[in-house]
């Protein structure tokens, strides 16, 4: 290695680390946070001087973790696995089936993508109401399913560029569309179904707006419902609403720990081929 | 009473555009039962869209599709016991080899078709059709572990394990390096003879027409040119169109002119004569006087080896011409002079519209033309 490419190798080592500290800090910083006593929660330093579990053991006591976390996967879990089937039965649909207005419906989702969601808030909230969807499951969830419109526009393309040679062999095997469809393409394509599946979930799991206007009540409420309980008008409990923090992110880095070489492994699978 | 084959498959004053581009016009092909039929023209001459039509991937504007003598035109692919090959053999990436020749099966037999095979037969016959393509050892492998050969082969085992009525191959060798192809040649071949089946086999490659087919058809621009024997259509081609695709080098085709240096035989003629490379006749230096026959002289421009003989390439103001000549003969060099005689038996004569009007020898025999009228050669 001559030193010109060692320079290169270093600067870009360099470079990967400067971004990796640079997103890890707030979360370390938020962990480092969530041990240290009152007195010593502005403290700039990194390790706590004096490390306390205090902050742990209010937020057990008062704060519903297991609860919170329970509402939110599920309702993330249930949103992702129903915009996944929305958007592979639209995809499918539309690229398969020709139909007057088909092209319409592709630009209307993608407008549908421009329409910022706090638009639609009002109308939303009165319909859920007068449909009594209020703090049920059921409310959390229906509306965001609207969000599968990208997912939507981009298995279309998928779908589109899937080979026509395969769907034909399908055909004269003897399959109808629901066979071609679940045994030949979705199996084809599931790299890009995990992905977006990850990404409707965190989608949904980071929602506030909505959930905090029909899931206020502890019942339903979500994580990033529930943590807003700390800021409050006598002022920020920095310490417990960063402990709280921690034990609600934690299970969802359990999951994606566990999940991680199924995931990876469904990645690669599409460029293996 | 003269045995008439029996019809494999048929189109029948087939009709089909995209949007308004007019594919077929008015085809009729006929493939008889039990036939290795080769469909053979350039591409885009409308031969894959013949294949679809037949395996129900797409529906005529116009016409019939009929499949061992009943009307398939309105029934989708998987009512009509057809099978394919396809060109990049589209197999299951996602399932083993086993899986892929199964599929089809397992979906019948899962619908509980009348006739459909229960398990152990299924499993039986994907044995017997992976033992029959060598391809045993490898039925948990997936498409992307297998070389190009073998992905061939389970295409194709993928095919003969439904037992079809029919066979669809599309260019099924294109995909395999050249020494490969050869050999696949001939295994086709052989599978064909111990299934019995009715195959139709589309191709852009003339010698895998003539190499392989029990019958060929020769397609230009959404019509059928001839129908025959692979030696019918090489010894008489219907039109210059034929005369030219099928064989290599291609036939040598000169309107009658009496530019200098171009001397036709005396007696019967038409507008335009024709001959073979294998047909010609160095005669540089000899007088070929008093022989009958097509007589050019011009300069010798080419000399290509093609292994046992010279590819030469003859030029003179009456165009160019290309003849066989023995590699180890001596031969001009290229420039010098040279005089190409063809005997009067081998010219092939061709009206002004490029149909064939005769051959050159005493009695023009009578010309094979498709039976029906979907073979007439386009105008002028």
């Amino acid at each position: 290695m001559t030193v010109r490419e060692l320079r290169a190798t270093l600067s870009a080592h360099a470079l990967v680390v400067l971004v990796c500290v640079f997103s890890a800090l707030p979360v370390v910083w938020a962990v480092s946070t969530s041990f240290k006593g009152p007195a010593a929660i502005f403290a700039p330093d990194l390790v706590p001087a004096d490390p306390t579990l205090d902050n742990y053991r209010a937020t057990l006591a008062t704060f519903p973790v297991a609860r919170l976390v329970l509402n939110t996967g599920a309702v993330a879990a249930a949103v992702a696995a129903l915009q996944l089937l929305l958007a592979v039965l639209a995809a499918y649909g539309l690229v398969r089936f020709r139909f007057r207005g088909g092209p319409v419906v592709l630009t209307a989702l993608a407008a549908a993508i421009i329409v910022p969601q706090q638009c639609l808030i009002v109308p939303n909230y009165l319909l859920a109401a007068q449909m009594g969807w209020i703090d049920t499951y059921v409310g959390l969830a229906a509306p965001q399913l609207a969000g599968c419109a990208l997912g939507v526009l981009l298995l279309h393309q998928h779908v589109r560029a899937f080979p026509r040679s395969l769907l034909d062999a399908a055909q004269i095997d003897g399959a109808g569309h629901a066979t071609v469809l679940w045994r030949i393409v979705v199996p084809n394509l599931r790299p890009v179904l995990v992905a977006l599946a990850v990404l409707f979930f965190i989608t949904s799991w980071n929602e506030y707006l909505w959930p905090l206007l029909v899931a206020s009540g502890t019942e339903r409420a979500t994580v990033q419902v529930g943590l807003q309980a700390f800021q409050t008008e006598q002022g920020n409990d920095w310490g417990r609403m960063m402990a709280a923090a921690v034990l609600v992110t934690a299970p969802v880095l359990l999951a994606y720990g566990l999940a991680q070489r199924w995931i990876v492994a469904a990645f690669v699978q599409g460029t293996g081929r | 009473m003269s045995a008439v084959p029996r019809v494999g498959a048929r189109l029948l004053g087939v009709v089909k555009r995209y949007g308004t581009t007019g594919v077929l016009d008015g085809l009729d092909l006929e493939v008889p039962e039990g036939a290795f039929m080769v469909l053979v023209g350039p591409s885009g001459c409308g031969k894959t869209t013949c294949l679809r039509l037949l395996a129900g991937l797409e529906h005529p504007d116009g016409g019939r599709v009929e499949i061992a003598g009943r009307d398939v035109s309105r029934e989708p692919a998987r009512d009509r016991d057809v099978a394919m090959v396809f060109q990049d053999f589209a197999l299951y990436p996602h399932m083993t080899v086993e899986a892929n020749v199964a599929f089809g099966l397992r979906l019948r037999s899962r619908r509980r078709r009348a006739g459909s095979p229960d398990a152990p037969e299924i499993d039986r016959r994907v044995a017997d059709a992976l033992r029959l393509l060598e391809l045993d050892g490898l039925e948990r492998r997936r498409p992307a572990q297998l070389s190009g050969g073998q992905r061939q082969r389970v295409a194709l085992a993928r095919a003969i394990v439904r037992r079809p009525r029919l066979f669809l191959l599309d260019e099924p060798l294109s995909n395999l390096d050249a020494q490969l192809r050869g050999q696949t040649r001939a295994e086709l071949v052989r599978l064909h003879r111990r299934l019995s089946a009715t195959m139709l086999y589309v191709t852009h490659d003339q010698v895998e027409a003539l190499s392989m087919a029990s019958r060929m058809a020769v397609m230009d621009r959404g019509a059928v040119l001839q129908v025959g024997s692979p030696r019918e259509v090489y010894e008489r081609p219907a039109t210059v169109f034929v005369a030219r695709f099928v064989g290599s080098p291609p036939m040598n085709v000169h309107a009658l002119t009496d530019r200098p240096g171009f001397t036709p035989p005396v007696g019967p003629r038409s507008a335009q004569v024709g001959w073979r490379p294998p047909h010609g006749q160095l005669s540089a230096g000899w007088a070929a006087a008093g022989r009958d026959g097509l007589r050019l002289s011009g300069r010798l421009d080419t000399a290509e080896l093609l292994g046992e003989d010279l590819l030469l390439g003859v030029a003179g103001p009456w165009g160019r011409a290309g003849l066989l000549h023995p590699a180890g003969a001596p031969h001009p060099a290229p420039g010098e002079p040279v005089e190409v005689h063809v005997p009067r038996d081998r010219l092939h004569w061709f009206d002004d519209s490029g149909t064939r009007v005769g051959h050159g020898g005493p009695a023009p025999p009578p010309v094979d033309r498709p039976a029906r009228a979907g073979g007439a050669p386009s105008g002028p």
